[in-house]
C-alpha cells in the first residue's frame, strides 16, 4: 500500500511536469508527450495496486514484519555511511574517505578493529594502485590534491 | 560475409593472444560470480565495465560475454552443493541438484549440469551464427514503426512473463521508462526532470543504476541476515554421469535447449525465465513427476541446459536489432555504447571483428568452461568458505569504484548508492528490479521511435497498421494483454458458480 | 525466489549465533583502537602521495585534459591523438580524463573549478560552447569564461543519399523536393545540430517543405538512409566508411574547403549556400590562466598538430586536421555564435539564447 502511494506520487509529479513541458499534438509530439502518457498509465496501475492491497488487507504483511528478526540496523547504517561518504568524498579525496568507509564497513560485518583497519588499508591500497597506475583512471582527489 | 567465412574470421580474432586471455579471464571471473551467492552476472558486468576501457572493443566485449556465459555455468555449483543459488538462473537447479547431492550423487549432478550447459550453449551459438546474418539484413528494413511495435511487444512480454505480480511488473517497467525520461529530450533537446542540474542532462547512466540495483542492493539485503549456509561435506567423485543417467537426462537436455533457445530471443525472456519454464515442462512430461524435488536428474539437466541456450541466443536481438532482450544484455548494450559502437543492423558489416570475434570466442568459451569446470569445483568450494564479512565490504568497494570510474563522476556514485537503497526497498516490498532496468534501457528507444513514426506519418496512427511487421507485433501484444484479463474474468465466473 | 528455497522441506540454514547487533557497539568498544588505526593509516598514506608544490618552469608535472565525452568517441580520440604528440614537445605526460555528461558541459564546468595553473585544460567541440549553451542554461559564459588555446580538428560533415537513389547532385535533390512538398524525409544527428542547420540553410534558400526525422548520432541516421526510411541524411564522420564502401553517395560536404578524402565533391559554399561546419574541436583553458603559460601551451600544441604521427592518427579516426590559433578561435566562436543564434531563432528552436555569451 505504501509502495503504491509512493509510485502514485511520483507519477503525479511527472504528470504535472509534463504539462509544463508541452504535450504537443499527435502530428508533432513535444517533450511532454511521453511523460504525460506514461504518468497517466502509472497513476492507473498504482491505483489498481492500492485497491488490491486494500482489499486483501487481512492477509497483508505489516511493515514491521518485513524487518522482523533481521539485523536491519546493519543495512541502515551501511546506507547512511555510504551517503556520508558521497558527501565527504569530493572534499577528503578517495584515499582518506574510502579508508574510513572501509574500516566502518568491516566493523559492521563484525570484524575486530585491527583486522578491519588492516583490511581497509589493503583494499584501498590495491584499488588505488589498480586504477591510478594500471588503468590510468584518476580516482577523486580532495582539496589537498590527493 | 557468409556464416562460415565469418566464423573462420571470428576464430582468427578470437585466437589472438590477448583476446584468448581475456576470454579465459572472463570465463573464470564469470564462473566465480556464478559461484558466489550475492553477486550475479549483471552486477559483475556492470562493476567490471570500467576495467575494460583500456581494452580494444572486441576484447572488452569478449571478456564481458565470457562473464555472462561463465556465470551460467558456475551458478549450478552452489545450487547443488549448498542449496543456495549462485545467481537467479540457478534457482531451479537447487530443487533436484541439492537433493541429488544429499543422496551422494553430487558428482553426477554437477557433471550433467556442465555437459547440459555445454551442449545447449553450443546449439544456441549455432543459432546465433545462422540467424544473425539474415536477420540483420532484414532489420535494415525496420523503420521507426517496426521498432516501436517490437519494443512494445518486448514490454508486453516482460510484463506477461513476470515472475511475481503482473501489476507490479507493469509499475516497475513504467517507473523505468519514467527514469529514462530524465535528461534532454532526444528530439527537441529540451530539459526534462533535470532540475537544471547539468549532471542530469544526459540522464542517469545505465551502469550506476544497474550496479546499485543488482550489486549494492544485494549486499545491503544480505548484511542483515545472520544465517549462513552450510556447505555439504561431500566427496565429489565420478563426475561423469553413468549411462542410465544419461539416457534419463537426454530428452531433458534437448527440451531445455529448445525452450532456452526461443525464450532467449524473446524480449523479457532470457536465462532466468527459461529455467522456470523448462523445469515445469519436465515435471509435466515426466512419467514419474513425484521424483521431482527428490533428486531427479532431469530436474538438473533441463534448467541448466535452458539457461545456457538462452544466454547464447539472447545475443541475437542485441546484435541484429540493437534491442537488448534481458537485463544482462541491457548492461552489455551500455558497454557497446561506452566503446563508441551502437549495436544494430550495421554492426555485422561495420564491425565484423566484434560480431564474429565475440561469437567465435563464445564457442571457445564453452569448450574451456567444459574443461575447466569439472576440475575446478573443489576450488570453488574453497572460495565459498570466504566469510561474508570480508566479501561484503569488498563488493561495496567494487561498486563504489565501478560507479565512479565509468564517467569519473562522484555524482554517479550518488546515483549508484541511491539505487542501491531503492533496490533494497524494492526487494522488501516484493517488486522485481528487472522490469525496471529493462524499462529504463528500452524507454528512450520506445519514445523516439513512437515520435519519429508520428513525425513520418504526420500524426496518423495508420502507419502502425499499414506495415506488416508492425501490425503482427501489435496483434500479438493485444492477445497477450487480453489473455490474462480474460482468464481472470473466467476464473471469477467459475468461483462464483 | 527465496520462497522456493525456504519452502524446501530441509532448507539447510543453520542459524549461527543469534547475537543482536547494536549499532552503538561499534564506536563505544575499542574506540581508541579505531582512532589509532585511522591515524596510523593516514601517517602512511599522506606522505606517500602528497607531492611537494615546487615552483619550477612550466610544465614540471603531468597535464590533464578533461574531455566531456566517453572514451572512444571522436572528441576523445582526437584529443588523445593531440595529447600523444604534445607530450613529446612538452616533455611531460598529457593525460586525458573523461568527464562525460551534460552533452559536454560537465567537463567545461569541471575545468572552471580547477586552479588556472595550466595543468588542467579541457578539450571540447566548439558546438558545446556556442550551440549547446544556447539551448541550455550552462554554468559558464561561452566567450569570457575560457581562454581558447587551439582549434585542431573537425569532423567530416556531408549530405548523403542511398547508392541507388535517383539524385546524382544536390541540385537534383533540391529540384525534386521543390516539386513534391512534404514528401521528402531527411535524417540528421539531432534537433539543433550543425547537420540540421545545414539542411535548414538549403531549405530556406528554396522555401522547401521537407519532413525532418531527428536521430541520435550519425550511425542511427546512416542506418535510416540505408534502410530507405528517409530520402537523404546530413551526417558527420560516420559517412566516410559508407561512402567509400559504395553504400551511399555523397552529394555535398559541409566545410570551408573540399575534403581531402573526396576531392570531387563540392562544398555547400560552392553550391551557393552560405554555410560551413561550425563544430571544430578545440582545447581551452580557464580565462584567468597566466598568459605566458597559455602561450607556451599554444606553441606546443601548434607544433604537435604538424607532426606526422598526429596527422596519421586523425586520418585513422576519420577526422580532418584544421588549425586555429587562440585568437583565431576566439573570433571563430564569436562569429558563429551570432550565426547560430540567428538560425535557431528563425527556425523556432529557441526564443532566446539560454546562456548569455559574455
Amino acid at each position: 500500500m505504501i509502495s503504491s502511494m509512493i509510485l502514485f506520487l511520483l507519477a503525479a509529479f511527472v504528470l504535472i511536469t509534463s504539462l509544463g513541458l508541452g504535450i504537443g499534438s499527435v502530428s508533432n509530439p513535444q517533450s511532454g508527450f511521453m511523460p504525460f502518457w506514461i504518468s497517466l498509465l502509472m497513476l492507473a496501475f498504482s491505483l489498481i495496486l492500492f485497491v488490491t492491497a486494500y482489499r486483501n488487507s487481512s492477509s497483508r504483511v505489516r511493515l514491521a514484519d518485513l524487518w522482523h528478526k533481521l539485523h536491519w540496523q546493519k543495512s541502515a547504517l551501511a546506507a547512511a555511511f555510504l551517503a556520508a561518504y558521497i558527501f565527504f568524498l569530493p572534499w577528503a579525496g578517495y584515499l582518506i574517505a574510502t579508508s574510513v568507509l572501509m574500516i566502518v564497513l568491516f566493523r559492521l560485518t563484525s570484524m575486530k578493529t585491527w583486522t578491519a583497519a588492516l583490511g581497509a588499508m589493503l583494499a584501498v591500497f590495491f584499488s588505488y594502485g589498480l586504477f591510478s597506475f594500471i588503468l590510468k583512471t584518476p580516482l577523486p582527489r580532495g582539496i589537498w590534491g590527493f | 560475409m557468409d556464416a562460415l567465412n565469418g566464423l573462420f574470421y571470428g576464430f582468427s580474432v578470437a585466437f589472438e593472444f590477448h583476446n584468448l586471455l581475456l576470454m579465459f579471464a572472463g570465463c573464470l571471473l564469470g564462473t566465480l560470480v556464478g559461484v558466489l551467492p550475492g553477486i550475479g552476472p549483471v552486477g559483475a558486468i556492470s562493476i567490471l565495465l570500467p576495467l575494460t576501457f583500456q581494452l580494444p572493443t572486441a576484447g572488452a566485449i569478449i571478456m564481458l560475454a565470457g562473464i555472462y556465459n561463465g556465470a551460467m555455468y558456475g551458478g549450478s555449483t552452489t545450487s547443488i552443493l549448498i542449496n543456495v543459488p549462485g545467481e537467479t538462473a540457478s534457482v531451479m537447479t537447487c530443487l533436484d541438484g541439492y537433493a541429488m547431492a544429499r543422496k551422494g550423487q553430487a558428482g553426477a549432478a554437477l557433471g550433467i549440469a556442465v555437459f547440459g550447459s555445454f551442449i545447449a550453449g553450443t546449439v544456441g551459438l549455432i543459432g546465433l551464427q545462422l540467424i544473425a546474418g539474415p536477420l540483420s539484413t532484414l532489420a535494415l528494413k525496420f523503420g521507426p514503426p517496426e521498432y516501436f511495435a517490437i519494443i512494445l511487444l518486448g514490454f508486453t512480454f516482460i510484463v506477461y512473463l513476470a515472475q511475481r505480480s503482473m501489476n507490479k511488473a507493469v509499475l516497475m517497467a513504467l517507473t523505468g521508462i519514467t527514469l529514462s525520461l530524465i535528461g534532454l529530450d532526444p528530439i527537441t533537446s529540451q530539459q526534462r526532470l533535470t532540475f537544471g542540474n547539468i549532471n542530469l542532462f544526459e540522464g542517469l547512466g545505465v551502469a550506476p543504476v544497474a550496479i546499485g540495483l543488482f550489486g549494492l542492493a544485494e549486499v545491503l539485503g544480505n548484511l542483515e541476515k545472520t544465517a549462513s549456509a552450510k556447505i555439504l561435506n561431500v566427496k565429489i567423485k565420478n563426475m561423469f554421469p553413468d549411462k542410465s543417467q544419461w539416457l534419463q537426462a537426454k530428452w531433458a537436455i534437448v527440451r531445455g535447449t529448445v525452450i532456452g533457445f526461443f525464450l532467449g530471443i524473446l524480449p523479457g525472456g532470457g536465462p532466468v525465465l527459461s529455467t522456470f519454464i523448462s523445469y515445469g515442462v519436465e515435471k509435466r512430461v515426466s512419467k514419474h513427476p513425484e521424483q521431482f524435488g527428490q533428486g531427479a536428474i532431469e530436474g538438473v539437466a533441463a534448467p541448466e541446459s535452458a539457461n545456457n541456450a538462452a544466454a547464447s541466443t539472447s545475443f541475437i536481438p542485441l546484435m541484429t536489432l540493437g534491442i537488448p532482450p534481458n537485463v544482462v544484455l541491457a548492461v552489455l548494450f551500455g558497454a557497446f555504447l561506452i566503446h563508441g559502437i551502437t549495436p544494430g543492423p550495421m554492426m555485422m558489416t561495420q564491425h565484423p571483428e566484434i560480431f564474429w570475434g565475440v561469437l567465435a570466442s563464445m564457442y571457445l568459451g564453452n569448450v574451456i568452461l567444459l574443461i575447466l569446470n569439472l576440475p575446478l569445483i573443489p576450488l570453488w568450494v574453497q572460495i565459498l568458505r570466504i566469510p561474508d564479512k570480508i566479501l561484503y565490504p569488498l563488493i561495496i568497494l567494487f561498486c563504489l569504484v565501478g560507479a565512479y570510474s565509468i564517467n569519473n563522476s562522484v555524482f554517479d556514485i550518488g546515483v549508484m548508492v541511491l539505487f542501491g537503497i531503492i533496490g533494497y526497498l524494492l526487494k522488501k516490498f516484493d517488486f522485481e528490479a528487472a522490469p525496471l532496468i529493462l524499462g529504463f534501457v528500452l524507454g528512450p528507444m520506445f519514445e523516439v521511435n513512437l515520435r519519429r513514426s508520428l513525425l513520418m506519418s504526420q500524426g496518423s496512427f495508420g502507419i502502425f497498421v499499414e506495415r506488416p511487421i508492425a501490425i503482427v507485433a501489435l496483434i500479438i501484444c493485444v492477445i497477450l494483454i487480453t489473455l490474462p484479463i480474460y482468464q481472470a474474468i473466467r476464473n471469477k465466473y467459475i468461483v462464483k458458480r | 525466489m527465496d520462497k522456493i528455497i525456504d519452502s524446501h522441506p530441509e532448507a539447510p540454514y543453520t542459524s549461527r549465533r543469534v547475537k543482536y547487533f547494536h549499532p552503538g557497539d561499534m564506536f563505544v568498544k575499542n574506540n581508541h583502537w579505531l582512532i589509532a588505526a585511522i591515524a596510523a593509516w593516514m601517517l602512511v598514506v599522506i606522505p606517500l602521495i602528497s607531492t611537494g608544490e615546487v615552483r619550477a618552469a612550466y610544465p614540471d608535472r603531468s597535464i590533464i585534459i578533461l574531455v566531456g565525452f566517453v572514451p572512444g568517441g571522436s572528441m576523445d580520440l582526437s584529443a588523445r591523438a593531440l595529447a600523444k604528440s604534445a607530450e613529446k614537445i612538452l616533455g611531460q605526460p598529457v593525460i586525458i580524463e573523461n568527464k562525460p555528461g551534460g552533452t559536454g558541459t560537465v567537463a567545461l564546468a569541471a575545468l572552471l573549478s580547477q586552479k588556472p595553473d595550466g595543468y588542467t585544460l579541457c578539450g571540447t567541440p566548439s558546438s558545446v560552447l556556442i550551440r549547446v549553451s544556447q539551448f541550455q542554461k550552462v554554468p559558464f559564459k561561452p566567450f569570457t569564461s575560457f581562454k581558447p588555446i587551439i582549434g585542431f580538428a573537425e569532423p567530416q560533415l556531408g549530405i548523403v543519399v542511398k547508392k541507388d537513389a535517383p539524385w546524382k547532385t544536390l541540385k537534383d535533390l533540391v529540384a525534386d523536393a521543390a516539386k513534391h512538398p512534404g514528401k521528402i524525409k531527411y535524417a540528421t544527428t539531432g534537433v539543433g545540430s550543425t547537420t540540421q542547420a545545414a539542411v535548414d540553410e538549403i531549405a530556406a534558400g528554396h522555401k522547401l517543405q521537407m519532413i525532418h526525422i531527428p536521430y541520435k548520432g550519425s550511425m542511427e541516421a546512416l542506418t535510416a538512409v540505408l534502410g530507405g526510411h528517409v530520402e537523404f541524411a546530413s551526417l558527420t564522420s560516420e559517412l566516410i566508411p559508407s561512402v567509400k564502401a559504395g553504400q551511399t553517395r555523397l552529394l555535398a560536404v559541409i566545410s570551408e574547403k573540399r575534403s581531402p578524402k573526396f576531392l570531387d565533391v563540392p562544398t555547400l559554399k560552392e553550391l551557393g549556400y552560405n554555410f560551413a561546419n561550425d563544430a571544430v574541436f578545440a582545447i581551452v583553458a580557464p580565462s584567468d590562466i597566466d598568459l605566458a603559460i597559455a602561450k607556451k601551451i599554444e606553441e606546443a600544441f601548434a607544433a604537435a598538430t604538424k607532426s606526422r604521427e598526429y596527422l596519421d592518427a586523425l586520418d585513422k579516426i576519420n577526422m580532418l586536421p584544421v588549425y586555429y590559433d587562440g585568437k583565431a578561435f576566439d573570433a571563430f566562436l564569436r562569429y558563429h555564435w551570432k550565426v547560430i543564434n540567428k538560425n535557431l531563432k528563425s527556425t523556432g528552436a529557441i526564443k532566446e539564447a539560454a546562456t548569455l555569451p559574455e
